[in-house]
C-alpha cells in the first residue's frame, strides 16, 4: 500500500500522514480567515441592528419567511448529502462518493435557484439599495427608508458573498466529481473531498447564523 | 503506518449523521416557531443560540472535530475566539460612547430619525475636538 | 522519516545549488522553490521600497521651505498618500516574513519546502498585482485619502483612484493571508525530528507569531474595504454619517487589522534581533522561553489595543481607558524582549560585524520608538500631539529605525547563505553607521517640532519650524545615500564579493549546516536536531572566541 500511494505525497513532505495533517490544518486556518472576512459584515449588522432596531424590522419583514426557511433546510440536506460523500470516501466506495456528490450538487444549486428568486423579488420591489431604492412596506410611516436601506445593503452583502462563496463551492465540487470518475481517490487518499466537506459545512454554519438574523426580526409583532 | 492513518480518521457511524441531521432539521422549524413568540429583548438571544447549538452541532460531527486532534480543535475555536474581540470591543465603545456628559456631537439616535441627516453631517467635522474637552 | 534521505547520489563534480539548478526567466517565474520566491520577494520589494522613496524625498524637499511652493496642496496630499499606501501595504507587511521567512523559514527548521509551495508562488504572484494596481491608481490621478484610507472622506470626498487603490491593498491583503497560513501550517506539521518546540530559533517563533497575525487580522480589512468600495460605488452609508451611517466604525475595523499590522512588521525583526545577537554575541540567548512566550503575549496582546489610534475620533471614552491601560501592558513583554537582548550581549565576546553594527542600532531606535508609543498610550498626552509630527517620528522610529534596520540586518547577516559571497564588509559598515546617523537626524527633530505643534499633512508650516525641517531634510538626505550604498555593493558582491564556506559566521542553526548556497532540496539528508538553539556556550562559562 505504501507504494502505491507514494507518488500521492508531495516531495515537501515524509509520508501521507504528515500531507494529510497539514491540509486539515490549512483548511481549518482558511475557514478562521473566513469567519473574520464574515465577521466584518456581522460587525456591521450588531452596529446599525441597535442603532435602527425599527428600520431592521421593517426590511426583515419584507423578506420572505418560508424561502428562507426552505433555503435553511436544503442546505442542511446538501451538507448531509457532503458529509455521506466523505463517509463513503473514507471508507473507499467511490460510487457512493460520487453519488452523494450529485446531490449536494443538487441542493446547492436549489439553494442558489431560491435565491435567485428572491433577488429578482427584491429587484422588482425597488428593494436594491441605491438610487432606485424605494420603501412602502407596513412600516412605512415609522421608519427612515435611508435606515431600511441599509438593511438592504447588509443583506445583499451578506446573503451576496455567502452565495458567491456557494458559487465557488459549486465549481469546486464538479472538479472534484470529475476526479473520482476518474478514479484519483482511494481509501488511503481522499484528502481533497475531505477538504472540500469542511469547506461546504463552513459555508452552511455562515446561513445557520444569516436565516434567523436577516429573516426573523421581530416577528412577533 | 496505516494503523496510525486509520487512527487519525475516526469513521463516523451513519446513524449519527443521521440523527444530526434530523436534529438540524427539527432546530431549523424551532427558530422559525420562536421568533414568531414574544420574548421582548430576549428573541435575539434564543434565536443566536439555537444557531450556536446548530453550528456546533455541524462543526463537531459533519466535520469530524470531535474526533480530531487537540490542534485542529483548538483551531476551529480561535476564529470564533477572534471574532468576539471584533464584536465585543467594537459594540461595547459603539455603545458606551453617548454615556459621557457632553454630547460628541453625532451621539448615537436611539429611534430612526430623519434628523440623522444634518447632526450626523455636522458631526464628521466637528466629532474631533468635541470629544477632547472631555477628558479634562 | 530518515529513509528518504540516503537515495541521493554522491557527485563527483560541485553539486548545482538552488541557483545553478536551472536558468532562464522561465525557471524563476514558475519556481516552487520557497529559496527563489524568497529572492522573488526581496526584488520585488526593493522595487516598491524606491518608488515610496521618491514620494519621500519629495515630501522632505517640500518641507524644507515654510512655504507650499514645491507641491500644490492636492499635489502633497496625493504624495503622502502614495508614500504611506507603498510603504505600508507593499513593503513593511511583506517586508521580512516573506522575504527572509520564505528564504529562511524551512531552512531553520530543516525541512525540504514549505507545507504549500503553490500557494506560496501565488502569494507572490498577488503581491505583485496588487502592488501594480495599487501603482497605477497613485500615477494616475494619485490618492488623497492617506494610507488609512478614512470614511467618508474616501467613500464620498476624495476624487483620486480611490477604488483602484483600494482593490490594490484587498489583493495584497490575500497575499499576506496565504504567506502566514503557508508558514503557520509549515511550523506546525514540517519540522525535522527532534526540533520540539522549545528547539526552535527564535526567529522562528517570531514568524510563528507573526503568520498568526496575518491570518487573523487581514481578513477584516479585505471585508472593511469592501464595504468601503462598496459605499463609494452605490452612495449607501455604511460609514457615512450623512447617510444614517458610522465612520468610527471604519475607523475601529480598519485598526482592528491596522494596529496588528505593526506587529506584523515588527514581530519578524525582533525574530532577526534573536538571532543576529547571539551570534555576534557567541553565547547563548539570555531567557529563551520568555522571549519566546513574549513574541505569542505581543500577538494576542496586540488585537486588544487598536483604540488607542482613536482616542480623539469620538470613540467611547470608556473604552478609551480600556484601550490606554491595554496598550501600556504591551510594553511588558516588549521590555523583555529588549532586556534579554543586553543581558546576551553582557559578558559575552561582542564582534562589531555589519549585521551586529544594525542590530544595535535597532535596539537603541526601537527603544526610542516603544517609549513614545506609551507616551501615545496615555490618553491626556494624545489628545495633545494627535496628528502632530511626534506621530511622525514616533511610528518612523518603530517602522524604519526598527523595522527596516531589523531587515537590513537579516540581508547582510544571512546575505552570504543566499549566494555564497560576502560582501565589501567595510563599506558596509560605514552604510550601516550612515543609516543610523541619517534616520536620527531625520525623525529626532520631528518629535520636538511635534511635540511644539506642527501638523502632521499640510504642505506649508510657520516659518519658526523651518529650521527642525531643515534637519529633517538634510537627515533623509543621508539616509538616501545609507540605503543606496547596499544598492550597489550587494549586487557587486555577487559577482565580486568573497567566496564564504557554508558557516561564516560560526553561528548555530540548521541553516547553517547546509551548503551556501544551499540545494535545491535544502539538506542531502534530513537532518536530525539534539541540542538546543543558540549552543554557542553555556551559560558561566568562559567565552572562547
Amino acid at each position: 500500500m505504501s507504494t502505491d500511494h507514494h507518488s500521492l505525497v508531495a516531495h515537501q513532505f515524509d509520508d501521507a500522514e504528515q500531507q494529510q495533517e497539514a491540509a486539515t490544518l490549512g483548511m481549518w486556518a482558511f475557514l478562521i480567515t473566513e469567519i473574520l472576512f464574515f465577521g466584518g459584515l456581522i460587525l456591521a449588522y450588531t452596529i446599525f441592528r441597535n442603532k435602527y432596531p425599527g428600520a431592521f424590522q421593517a426590511g426583515s419583514h419584507e423578506l420572505n419567511v418560508a424561502l428562507g426557511g426552505a433555503n435553511t433546510a436544503i442546505l442542511i440536506f446538501s451538507s448531509f448529502t457532503m458529509a455521506m460523500a466523505v463517509h463513503y470516501a473514507q471508507l473507499g466506495k467511490q460510487k457512493l462518493v460520487f453519488w452523494f456528490m450529485v446531490g449536494t450538487l443538487a441542493f446547492g444549486s436549489a439553494f442558489l435557484g431560491v435565491k435567485v428568486y428572491e433577488y429578482n423579488d427584491k429587484i422588482v420591489h425597488h428593494h436594491v439599495p441605491g438610487p432606485n431604492f424605494e420603501y412602502h412596506g407596513e412600516f412605512a410611516n415609522e421608519v427612515n427608508p435611508r435606515n431600511v436601506e441599509l438593511f438592504f445593503f447588509l443583506y445583499f452583502a451578506m446573503t451576496g458573498v455567502h452565495a458567491v462563496h456557494m458559487i465557488v463551492g459549486a465549481g469546486v465540487l464538479i472538479w472534484l466529481m470529475f476526479k473520482v470518475r476518474a478514479g484519483a481517490f482511494s481509501q488511503a487518499y481522499y484528502a481533497p473531498v475531505e477538504m472540500f466537506g469542511l469547506y461546504w459545512h463552513f459555508v452552511d454554519i455562515v446561513w445557520i447564523f444569516l436565516y434567523p438574523l436577516l429573516y426573523l426580526i421581530g416577528r412577533h409583532t | 503506518m496505516s494503523e496510525s492513518h486509520e487512527a487519525h480518521h475516526h469513521i463516523v457511524p451513519i446513524p449519527i449523521y443521521v440523527a444530526i441531521f434530523a436534529t438540524l432539521l427539527v432546530l431549523t422549524g424551532v427558530t422559525v416557531w420562536v421568533a414568531y413568540l414574544d420574548f421582548g429583548a430576549m428573541n435575539i438571544v434564543i434565536a443566536l443560540a439555537i444557531a450556536a447549538f446548530k453550528a456546533s452541532l455541524v462543526v463537531l460531527y459533519f466535520m469530524h472535530v470531535k474526533y480530531a486532534s487537540k490542534l485542529t480543535q483548538l483551531a476551529s475555536v480561535l476564529g470564533f475566539v477572534w471574532l468576539a474581540i471584533l464584536l465585543g470591543m467594537t459594540s461595547s465603545g459603539i455603545f458606551t460612547r453617548d454615556w459621557i456628559g457632553s454630547d460628541p456631537g453625532w451621539a448615537m439616535q436611539p429611534l430612526d430619525a430623519g434628523a440623522v441627516h444634518h447632526d450626523a453631517a455636522e458631526g464628521a467635522e466637528h466629532g474631533e475636538e468635541a470629544e477632547a474637552p472631555a477628558e479634562h | 522519516m530518515e529513509t528518504t534521505s540516503s537515495s541521493l547520489p554522491l557527485a563527483d563534480k560541485p553539486k548545482p545549488n538552488y541557483l545553478t539548478a536551472s536558468y532562464g526567466i522561465k525557471s524563476w517565474l514558475l519556481t516552487l522553490d520557497h529559496k527563489r520566491i524568497g529572492i522573488l520577494y526581496i526584488i520585488t520589494l526593493t522595487t516598491f521600497f524606491m518608488m515610496g522613496g521618491v514620494y519621500a524625498a519629495l515630501i522632505r524637499l517640500e518641507l524644507l521651505t515654510p512655504a507650499g511652493d514645491l507641491l500644490s496642496s492636492e499635489a502633497y496630499n496625493r504624495t503622502f498618500t502614495g508614500h504611506g499606501v507603498l510603504m505600508v501595504f507593499f513593503v513593511l507587511v511583506p517586508l521580512i516574513p516573506a522575504t527572509m521567512g520564505n528564504f529562511l523559514l524551512p531552512l531553520m527548521i530543516g525541512a525540504r519546502d514549505v507545507a504549500f509551495p503553490r500557494l506560496n508562488l501565488l502569494s507572490w504572484y498577488l503581491l505583485v498585482i496588487g502592488g501594480l494596481t495599487a501603482a497605477s491608481a497613485l500615477l494616475t490621478g494619485g490618492v488623497d485619502t492617506g494610507w488609512t484610507f478614512y470614511a467618508p472622506l474616501s467613500s464620498r470626498y476624495a476624487n483620486g483612484a480611490v477604488l483602484v487603490a483600494i482593490v490594490g491593498a484587498f489583493i495584497a491583503g490575500f497575499s499576506s493571508i496565504l504567506t502566514g497560513l503557508n508558514f503557520v501550517i509549515t511550523i506546525h506539521k514540517m519540522r525535522a525530528p527532534g526540533l520540539t518546540w522549545f528547539r526552535l530559533p527564535l526567529m522562528v517563533w517570531a514568524i510563528y507569531a507573526t503568520s498568526l497575525i496575518q491570518v487573523l487580522a487581514t481578513p477584516v480589512v479585505a471585508i472593511t474595504l469592501t464595504l468601503l468600495a462598496l459605499e463609494r460605488l452605490f452612495g449607501v452609508g455604511i460609514f457615512d454619517p450623512a447617510l444614517g451611517g458610522d465612520p468610527i466604525l471604519f475607523e475601529h475595523m480598519f485598526w482592528f487589522y491596522s494596529h496588528p499590522v505593526v506587529y506584523i512588521m515588527i514581530l519578524p525583526a525582533f525574530g532577526v534581533m534573536s538571532e543576529v545577537i547571539s551570534c555576534f554575541s557567541k553565547k547563548a540567548i539570555f531567557g529563551y522561553r520568555i522571549i519566546a512566550y513574549s513574541s505569542l503575549a505581543i500577538a494576542a496582546l496586540g488585537f486588544i489595543v487598536w483604540g488607542h489610534h482613536m482616542f480623539v475620533s469620538g470613540q467611547s471614552a470608556y473604552l478609551g481607558l480600556v484601550f490606554s491601560l491595554l496598550t501600556m501592558l504591551i510594553a511588558v513583554p516588549t521590555a523583555i524582549k529588549i532586556f534579554g537582548w543586553l543581558a546576551t550581549m553582557w559578558g559575552g565576546s561582542v564582534e562589531l560585524a555589519t549585521p551586529m553594527l544594525y542590530a544595535m542600532g535597532f535596539i537603541g531606535l526601537f527603544t526610542i520608538g516603544g517609549l513614545t508609543g506609551l507616551f501615545l498610550a496615555a490618553m491626556g498626552l494624545d489628545v495633545h500631539v494627535h496628528d502632530t509630527y511626534f506621530i511622525v517620528a514616533h511610528f518612523h522610529y518603530v517602522m524604519v529605525g526598527s523595522a527596516i534596520m531589523g531587515y537590513m540586518s537579516a540581508l547582510h547577516f544571512w546575505w552570504p547563505k543566499m549566494f555564497g559571497r560576502m560582501y565589501p564588509k567595510t563599506l558596509a559598515k560605514v552604510a550601516a553607521v550612515l543609516v543610523f546617523v541619517g534616520f536620527n537626524l531625520t525623525f529626532f527633530p520631528q518629535f520636538v517640532v511635534g511635540y511644539l505643534g506642527m501638523p502632521r499633512r499640510y504642505h506649508f508650516y510657520p516659518p519658526e519650524f523651518q529650521i527642525y525641517n531643515v534637519f529633517s531634510t538634510a537627515g533623509a538626505m543621508v539616509l538616501g545615500i545609507a540605503y543606496l550604498l547596499p544598492l550597489l555593493y550587494f549586487p557587486y558582491s555577487l559577482f565580486k564579493g568573497e567566496k564564504v564556506g557554508a558557516n561564516p559566521w560560526g553561528a548555530k542553526g540548521l541553516e547553517w549546516e547546509t551548503a551556501s548556497p544551499p540545494p535545491t532540496e535544502n539538506f542531502e539528508f534530513t537532518p536530525v536536531v539534539t541540542e538546543e538553539a543558540y549552543a554557542y556556550a553555556k551559560e558561566g562559562e568562559p567565552v572562547v572566541h
